[in-house]
């Protein structure tokens, strides 16, 4: 009877734990773009049907901020073609807009990928948040060029990032494998096609700005959707261009005015093909706080570093006729296609992950997935190479005792995590002239007088720092550099860093003051001028070439 | 006539309220992000203050109904059986089966009164660190613009609106802060958009306590259920109130133990702002 009782009793009960699943489905089907007004307005609606309601379609190339939204279900597909469409007509109206009107600035399309715990509903945080973001970046470009009129494109992609309702607090801090599962299996044709789509209707101006934000897990999404396309299009346009130069110099050579005439066509055609391959990828991919493993971000180092690539997208001239450019080159051009940030105070990455990988961890190494540095034989040995394009050579190996690691550890941490793959450091000031780094705590003495006074990057480094950029907190006027991490392995443009707690206090903080003037100053528009396209294409040094 | 020397104190004075009361003049002066109290500065997400109605009843449901509840009364059950508590329930399925269940209903008890009373009040239960708390923020500030307004009337002005660095200044930690967490337990804010809602008894929080307390009644033998007995399981969970608010005083300091021995980078001890 008792145990009749007790069926009977889970039976009735186990619906109720159902209801503890957010259900899967689209929210923005209905109105895919909606406009977002320029000026913060407090308080604003909670109920998800409230801010529905003050939700307007952006119909409209007039207003300076859209949002649109594209999302996929659970199993990468996405939810509806049309919300694809839409963005990309969102986009193409803003160019045509820039093209007609001349007081109309190019277009800065911002795509936003969510994390764990967050999804596209009306009601969502990370919504909110991204649109309070949009609206920073619009103030700040306003007032950086008041003169012209701007306009910010946000894409939201939106996907099954909460699987459980914020009612049942343990279940949900317990879908963390299932949802990095998602993470991972979320990535494909779907979403990479939607991403090299908006990248490419972003580039039909060719001043505009395609830039892709990955938080938390959404990080992982991101870099697993775009690490193949990007490398194969990095790959493609470095090929054409080649062969582009090619075909030029041989018609230069060419007697017969019929085959150079052919060669020059060619030359012409490959070169074509370069900037489409170029157009085709982001200026720009940053991820905060990533939730992946730094293996995922390895693949991608290794290609950068074993081609010795450089990034100088504001260089005046034509990189492409320049593959010699090597450490010889002004440190100032370099850029960052890929920028991968961490707070030092993110436990979620620093501890959470490394506990919730030590399982699978073991598994791999039961199954013998990872090589390791001290393999006597050489078909198994792990080795790691580094770049540095401002070091002479530029390629170099690194042993145990000096940082490498085995495989398995590139497993246990997040990439920005990772001293041996950090490309760059934050000083932070601490006194008058007194510089710290965030990450070791390092105590740096300044010995050029006003240097922090001014927070001035050029006389910073007169004392021979490799100051990238210097920036001021928003509120406090604390003085903030990024220096290039000394005797750094990795000096791709893939740029990785721990972030000071006073800029990201934490995993889910993002959407300040602080951070957002922290990634404009440093990365939309170093040394005060917005972030350009000159050049965009990746160029391999002359000794990367092998 | 006042000499060189006895007009020195005065002008030391001076130049260490104007020092106290001088803004940092950048060349493009940003515009305040008005935040939360207890809110990273400058969060954009943390404007509206308001302890709603739709926070409230999640954290009621999160924190006293669903998994948590039921997985704090299996851990603390477990905890009782092996003490036996109380003694007239034996150590067997049925004892443990009584344990948890009577730990489930009070949690239910404490949340739904507190969420109920709560409710009525408009109160905020979120604890405050001592730093953050508006009133002590205010009582800084007033401190600050009676200086001045002593040494030097002129700059009363500036002093509406002193800088961070200022309000550091007189940064008191050591026994005010482990008073200011006492304080936090037993008085609530009301709910306001700014967060510096009046203070009041933290009714909500009494009533919580002793309606878990008391929703034990229909599970607990007759020999439990005597007022002090009652008294003493609404101590208990009073207990972990206390616990929460010297946990968001002490954050800093906690945060950053446990960052040495994960070796991570260190946390600003009293205010997350960058102070040179």
């Amino acid at each position: 009877m008792k145990l009749t009782t007790a069926l009977l009793l889970t039976i009735t009960l186990l619906p109720a734990l159902e209801g503890c699943h957010v259900p899967l489905r689209a929210y923005r089907l209905d109105n895919p773009a909606i406009i977002v007004p320029p000026e913060f307005t407090t308080p604003q609606p909670t109920k998800a049907a409230d801010i529905a309601k003050q939700e307007k379609p952006c119909l409209n190339p007039e207003n300076p901020i859209c949002l649109a939204f594209i999302e996929v279900d659970d199993m990468g597909e996405l939810f509806a073609k049309g919300e694809v469409d839409t963005a990309l007509d969102v986009i193409r109206k803003a160019n045509d807009q820039a093209d007609t009107d001349p007081t109309q600035a190019a277009p800065v399309v911002i795509t936003f990928v969510h994390g764990w715990k967050n999804n596209a509903a009306e009601d969502n945080d990370n919504v909110a948040g991204f649109k309070l973001a949009l609206q920073a970046v619009y103030q700040r470009l306003q007032e950086t060029a008041p003169n012209q009129k701007h306009h910010i494109i946000g894409i939201f992609i939106g996907w099954r990032g909460n699987l459980i309702k914020q009612s049942w607090p343990v279940a949900q801090q317990l879908s963390y494998y299932n949802r990095e599962a998602a993470a991972t299996r979320v990535p494909g044709a779907a979403l990479s096609s939607a991403l090299t789509q908006i990248a490419t209707r972003t580039h039909e101006n060719k001043d505009a700005l395609a830039i892709y934000i990955g938080h938390s897990f959404g990080g992982l999404l991101l870099e697993r959707s775009l690490s193949e396309a990007t490398a194969s299009q990095i790959a493609q346009a470095t090929i054409f261009d080649q062969e582009a130069k090619e075909a030029q110099s041989t018609a230069k050579k060419q007697t017969d005015p019929e085959v150079a005439n052919k060669k020059l066509n060619e030359a012409q055609e490959k070169a074509v093909a370069a900037r489409l391959a170029t157009d085709s990828r982001a200026d720009l991919v940053i991820f905060i706080n990533p939730a992946g493993a730094a293996s995922e971000a390895k693949p991608m180092l290794d290609f950068l570093t074993y081609k010795g690539y450089v990034y100088r997208p504001g260089a005046q001239s034509d990189l492409t006729t320049e593959t010699e450019t090597t450490s010889s080159a002004g440190n100032d051009a370099d850029r960052p296609l890929f920028v991968s940030l961490t707070s030092t105070a993110d436990l979620a990455t620093k501890v959470a992950m490394p506990i919730g990988h030590s399982l699978p961890d073991l598994e791999f190494k039961a199954e013998g997935s990872f090589r390791t540095l001290d393999q006597q034989d050489p078909a198994k040995k792990y080795s790691l190479e580094c770049f540095d394009p401002h070091k002479t050579p530029p390629f170099s190996w690194r042993t145990k005792q000096q940082g490498a690691v085995d495989q398995s550890s590139y497993y246990m941490s997040t990439a920005p995590h990772m001293p041996i793959l950090q490309s760059h450091v934050m000083l932070k000031q601490i006194g008058a002239d007194e510089m710290q780094v965030s990450s070791t705590g390092q105590k740096i003495p300044i010995t050029v007088k006003n240097a922090v006074a001014e927070c001035n990057r050029d006389l910073f480094n007169q004392q021979g720092l490799n100051i990238v950029s210097t920036f001021r907190l928003y509120d406090t006027q604390t003085c903030f550099a990024v220096q290039e991490r000394p005797g750094r392995c990795n000096g791709t443009p893939y740029w990785l860093m721990e972030i000071d707690p006073d800029v990201v206090p934490d995993h889910s903080t993002i959407f300040t003051k602080r951070f957002i003037w922290f990634l404009i100053d440093t990365y939309f528009a170093p040394k005060g001028h917005p972030l350009q396209r000159l050049s965009p294409r990746l160029v391999q040094t002359q000794s990367g070439s092998h | 006539m006042p000499t060189l020397l006895s007009s020195l104190p005065l002008f030391v004075l001076l130049a260490v309220t104007a020092s106290v009361c001088a803004q940092p003049l950048p060349m493009l002066q940003p515009k305040p992000v008005q935040v939360c109290p207890g809110a990273f500065p400058t969060d954009l997400t943390a404007t509206d203050c308001r302890y709603k109605a739709k926070q409230r009843t999640l954290d009621f449901v999160a924190g006293s109904v669903t998994d948590q509840a039921i997985l704090g009364a299996a851990i603390f059950g477990l905890g009782a059986q092996i003490i036996q508590s109380p003694s007239e329930w034996k150590r067997t399925w049925d004892g443990y089966g009584r344990r948890v269940g009577s730990r489930y209903t009070q949690a239910v008890g404490k949340g739904a009164a507190q969420y109920l009373v709560g409710l009525i009040l408009n109160d905020d239960p979120r604890f405050l660190a001592y730093r953050d708390d508006p009133g002590v923020v205010r009582r800084r500030r007033d401190a600050i613009c009676a200086m001045t307004a002593r040494a030097a009337p002129d700059m009363a002005a500036p002093c509406a609106n002193p800088s961070q660095e200022s309000l550091e200044s007189l940064t008191h930690d050591g026994w005010q802060r482990f008073g200011h967490a006492w304080y936090d337990v037993i008085t609530v804010r009301r709910s306001t958009i700014q967060g510096d809602g009046r203070r009041i008894p933290a009714l909500s929080r009494f009533a919580g306590e002793f309606g878990g307390a008391y929703a034990g009644y229909p599970w607990y033998p007759a020999a439990e259920n005597t007022f002090p007995q009652v008294g003493e399981r609404a101590a208990g969970a009073f207990g972990t109130a206390v616990l929460q608010s010297f946990y968001t005083e002490y954050k800093p300091e906690i945060t950053n133990l446990l960052g040495a021995i994960f070796r991570r980078g260190s946390q600003p001890k009293s205010s997350p702002g960058g102070q040179p």
